[in-house]
């Protein structure tokens, strides 16, 4: 009887789980890995073949629109970025200079690693900028996936076509290509660590390589992470990205 | 006293040191050859050290100490930046030595009413060109995200060693034989306001120079159409303006365009192009420009070009000049950066004037061509 109901239990899992459309799998990611509030501190390692150099960070997040980064080691300290809907805007503390970047200057490379300016700082809800779509399971390593195919609705997103495989049992990414329109490989990113805090599966660890790069290899890694914490608006402003 | 003002700044460091202090060093040695005087070349070679104690810990309370040094057989040292600020619910405040940057340009600046960012004979080899910092105290006072106020004093520069001298001689002798200190009317005084209309980044302000008798209002504006577009203009109004014609000749206007392309798989390219109209400035060539001494001694428009373009592996290349397209001589300066470790870069520079002798720019004046190369360290 015991066996029964585990088998049950585990087709109407299945039936559910396969029941779920591109539109639902992308909801429970981003409800999974979209944070009304977070503090992170990590690093950022771009290696070529002449070694590697760090750089350090703290991260402040609300929302998938608004973020704010500063960086902390000692060649970029005090430089900060800061992402709210549709801009970027760039603070330089030894010239006490403020740029904000729109257009083509929010794919440029942030310090000449793998991520660029937009990678960097998040994208809006996917649901707003694609239109998905559901493609057959794979395994990554080890883990069975969703493939799920994304075209831009506009002209202004990032990438015009995206691919993502979606941990099936955590609703985590676990990994991400980035095309340009022609359907080039731009980016290919990969998640190597993911934990779970405060019940939600996080990618911890990944690997951004730029594919128009040749050797190139940008490792993200996110040290500690806060999530739920309160940051007051003040966070995401100009007074704050100057100060 | 001289021995107390070093004890002094030695337990000030100290200090600095023992608390949570966050401290960056940049060493550059550079080397090369450059047109000396009488038009034979020299060895150029000297060295620069910067030494930034930031503090760190306290969110609404910052400083910092920045000392830099030019060092060759004798030795420079200069206070770059020292100041304070604090942060309160409705405003924050700045006292001390840095930069404000006002208006919009990467050269040429006509809103930067404070340093001027106008004058076309500058050093183009560095990250930052425009990097002048004056004593100030400063509000600034959020309105919105994007929006906020920001008003500035600028107390009479005070030369901390002629003043000491001055002071002595006062003590020795009965009517010193140096001028006095500067007056206070000769501060400078204003305030700006910025914010976004219609996605356009708008700033307006104004600055009272005490020491010119001279008041000077800008508007700037920055956004973007395929590319990223900036203009900023600003005049010079004075006792003796009173029309028109003298609010014109004194204006400036600087406008500039911006755009990152992707030529290969392998190349950013940054391209930037700006330019300055002086219409008080000199607009028919003939004119002696050999050593210009004011605004009107230069010309009425020029043009600054640059290229860069970044390659995997932090290697960086550009180009960049000012051109005079009255008399059409210019400048030109080539660069080529690579940052192989961390915090380590090998540099190259290479400038080069074109011009007649009476031009703007020429290769035979002092500096007209220089090569250098040499390396950076930042720990």
């Amino acid at each position: 009887m015991k066996q029964i109901a585990v088998f049950l239990m585990a087709a109407v899992t299945v039936l559910s789980a396969q029941a779920l459309s591109p539109e639902d799998i992308i909801t429970r990611m981003e409800d999974n890995q979209v944070h009304d509030n977070a503090r992170a501190e990590g690093r950022m390692l771009t290696t070529d073949k002449f070694g590697t150099i760090e750089r350090t960070f703290i991260s402040y997040s609300r929302g998938s629109d608004e973020s704010l980064i500063e960086f902390t080691s000692i060649e970029e300290a005090g430089q900060k970025i800061l992402r709210t809907e549709n801009e970027i805007y760039l603070y330089f503390p030894d010239a006490e200079e403020l740029i904000r970047l729109q257009g083509a200057a929010l794919r440029d490379s942030v310090m000449d690693s793998d991520f660029s300016y937009e990678d960097m700082t998040g994208e809006g809800g996917i649901l707003d900028d694609y239109k998905v779509f559901l493609e057959e399971d794979e395994t990554v390593d080890g883990h069975l996936c969703y493939v799920i195919r994304m075209e831009a609705k506009r002209r202004s997103v990032p990438y015009q076509l995206q691919r993502i495989w979606v941990d099936k049992e955590l609703f985590a990414y676990r990994r991400a290509h980035r095309y340009s329109k022609a359907g080039t490989l731009l980016k290919e990113m990969q998640i190597t660590r993911i934990e779970t805090i405060n019940g939600k599966h996080i990618p911890m660890d990944f690997i951004m390589s730029d594919k128009m790069k040749k050797d190139s290899q940008t490792v993200f890694t996110l040290d500690s992470l806060e999530l739920g914490i309160r940051l007051d608006d003040s966070l995401f402003s100009v007074d704050e990205l100057t100060w | 006293m001289k021995r107390t003002v070093i004890f002094v700044l030695l337990i000030f460091l100290a200090a600095l040191a023992a608390g949570e202090t966050l401290t960056t060093v940049t060493l550059t040695q550079m080397a090369g050859i450059a047109q000396g005087l009488d038009e034979e070349p020299m060895i150029t070679g000297a060295g620069t050290g910067k030494v930034s104690f930031m503090s760190a810990g306290n969110r609404d309370v910052k400083a910092e100490l920045s000392l830099s040094a030019v060092i060759g057989q004798t030795s420079l040292i200069d206070i770059e930046k020292a100041y304070i600020k604090a942060r309160f619910p409705a405003f924050r405040t700045l006292v001390g030595k840095t930069r404000l940057s006002w208006g919009d340009g990467f050269f040429f600046n006509a809103g930067d009413v404070i340093f001027g960012s106008t004058n076309p004979l500058a050093d183009l080899t560095g990250d930052e060109i425009r990097t002048d910092t004056l004593w100030i105290a400063s509000a600034f006072i959020p309105l919105g995200r994007f929006s906020f106020a920001e008003t500035v004093v600028v107390p009479p520069q005070i030369d901390v060693a002629y003043e000491f001298i001055r002071q002595t001689n006062a003590r020795i002798e009965e009517e010193p034989y140096l001028p006095p200190a500067p007056a206070a009317d000769s501060a400078w005084a204003g305030a700006r306001i910025q914010g976004k209309i219609a996605q356009i980044k708008t700033e307006g302000g104004y600055l009272y120079k005490g020491s010119e008798g001279s008041h000077r209002p800008y508007i700037s504006a920055q956004g973007n159409l395929y590319v990223d577009w900036y203009a900023s203009a600003s005049a010079t109004l004075s006792d003796g303006t009173s029309s028109g014609r003298d609010i014109l000749d004194s204006s400036l206007l600087s406008f500039g365009l911006f755009h990152i392309a992707k030529p290969s798989r392998n190349i950013t390219l940054n391209l930037r192009i700006e330019g300055l109209v002086s219409p008080g400035g000199r607009w028919q060539e003939g004119t002696d420009l050999s050593a210009p001494g004011s605004n009107a001694d230069y010309y009425g428009v020029y043009l600054y070009p640059e290229i860069s373009a970044g390659f995997p592996g932090s290697r960086n290349l550009f180009l960049r000049g000012v051109y005079s397209p009255i008399d059409s001589s210019g400048l030109v300066t080539a660069g080529a950066s690579w940052n192989i470790y961390q915090g380590f870069s090998v540099l190259g520079y290479a400038t080069l004037q074109a011009g007649e002798d009476t031009d703007q720019f020429c290769v035979k004046r002092y500096s007209g061509y220089a090569i250098t190369m040499g390396i950076k360290y930042v720990y």
